[in-house]
């Protein structure tokens, strides 16, 4: 009796990402065979069955976005690719998209251009109120819930907890007050429970408190933490050398779009 | 200040700074060639050495010999190079080779013009003669569509 409710209840957890990665790869399949209305309908089943991670998830409004443009429902197509574009600022589409249909992704590219900030989370620690903070940036309003995972440096649990998204969060977690770290990790969801960002994992968790100084020891910081990362020269010589490659990579690709002519058939026809 | 610059970078990146694209024309004596036309196909041919290249190269592509272009669009709908498909555009002169097929892919016009793509350079007009298949392929026959919008909206019957 125990072992079939066990097996049940297994059966209940596996059940829904196996269904909605199912739902995503028929998803893939139709688009593979052309068949843009069957590729939205099992890519909008995708999407509201939940449990996605940001990188899925962006490939599911790829393809609402791709499949909707295909059918004509350019301002859908254009909504979709919006949402796409907002988890992931980078996303491209398939080189497969014909030109025709890449119109309401250069328009949401066009939107998000005119729009000030991303989807984003900075944390900190709040010692007055033994909290983690936590502030959300969220301009397309996609953002429903903000789950954090905390945990003070050492500790073997995670304590998970849940909140409805809002601008700024105070989370609290026990003996943050007096702790030098805390190791935590964040997700924001949508309104299906897809994963929109996430920072920081179980194995790979983000810190916020005292930072170790160079001198060894552990200072504090005027909030709370420590000598930060931001203090340090070699920070900036850092960032300084990670903007100049940025330039000088704007920069050539500047130079090689300017050097590069495209060729664009056109037909016509004679006096008749 | 540094947000508008970023913004007019991240314009020019996306849209502003590529030169605008140089059209091929493949120029049709009549709609009704057009009409009767199913595939088409451009290739471009390296001309820097012999500037009249264009008669050996229809000649062997006559005997089905495509020889080695810098592009070849490869057979597709003609309505699709109506709409415009974009190349990069090499540098120097080229032999610029337009072909139609019909339903038989049998070529029914072709054409050739050697000129340079360059910024701003004026449209490449390849203009387009019936072969001596047209004559067969077409005897006896009329479009199913009344001109090239209808064909490329809803297809010939």
């Amino acid at each position: 009796m125990i072992r079939a409710a066990g097996l049940a209840l297994l059966v209940t957890f596996a059940a829904s990402p196996a269904l909605a990665q199912s739902e995503l790869a028929q998803a893939e399949s139709a688009y593979l065979e052309v068949d843009f209305e069957g590729t939205r309908d099992h890519a909008l089943e995708a999407l509201r069955e939940g449990g996605h991670p940001p990188d899925e998830l962006v490939r599911i409004y790829q393809l609402l976005g791709t499949a909707s443009s295909l059918m004509g429902e350019e301002d859908a197509a254009r909504d979709y690719f919006v949402r796409m574009l907002g988890i992931d600022p980078d996303a491209q589409l398939d080189e497969s998209v014909p030109p025709r249909a890449r119109n309401p992704y250069l328009e949401a590219r066009g939107i998000w251009a005119a729009r000030q900030g991303r989807l984003a989370v900075e944390t900190g620690l709040d010692r007055a109120s033994s909290a983690v903070r936590v502030e959300l940036r969220d301009p397309t309003d996609m953002a429903r819930r903000v789950r954090l995972a905390a945990r003070l440096e050492g500790a073997a649990e995670y304590t998970e907890q849940e909140y409805q998204a809002q601008s700024v969060l105070a989370v609290p977690v026990d003996g943050a007050a007096e702790a030098d770290r805390v190791e935590y990790y964040v997700q924001i969801i949508d309104m299906h429970g897809n994963v929109l960002l996430a920072e920081g994992s179980p194995f790979a968790p983000r810190v916020v408190g005292r930072m170790p100084s160079g001198g060894g020891g552990a200072a504090e910081n005027g909030g709370g933490g420590g000598v930060t990362f931001f203090e340090e020269p070699l920070f900036w010589i850092l960032v300084g050398g990670a903007v100049l490659a940025a330039g000088a990579i704007t920069a050539a690709v500047v130079v090689d779009q300017r050097s590069s002519v495209g060729l664009q058939t056109a037909i016509s026809f004679g006096v008749d | 200040m540094s947000r508008a610059l970023t913004a007019a970078l991240l314009t020019c990146l996306v849209a502003g700074c590529a030169p605008e694209p140089v059209r091929v024309d493949l120029g049709f004596p009549r709609e009704e060639n057009f009409l009767f036309t199913e595939q088409g196909r451009l290739l471009v041919y390296d001309a820097s050495g012999d500037l009249d290249v264009c008669a050996s190269l229809l000649e062997r592509i006559d005997a089905s010999d495509f020889g080695d272009p810098v592009i070849d669009s490869d057979w597709r709908p003609v309505c699709e190079l109506r709409e415009g498909v974009g190349f990069t555009a090499p540098e120097g002169p080229h032999a610029y080779v337009a072909l139609g097929q019909d339903g038989d892919n049998r070529i029914i016009v072709s054409g050739c013009h050697v000129a340079e793509a360059y910024a701003d350079a004026p449209a490449i007009e390849v203009e387009l003669y019936p072969t001596a298949d047209y004559a067969v392929s077409t005897q006896g026959r009329t479009p199913g569509c009344a001109n090239a919008q209808d064909k490329c909206t809803r297809g010939c019957l």
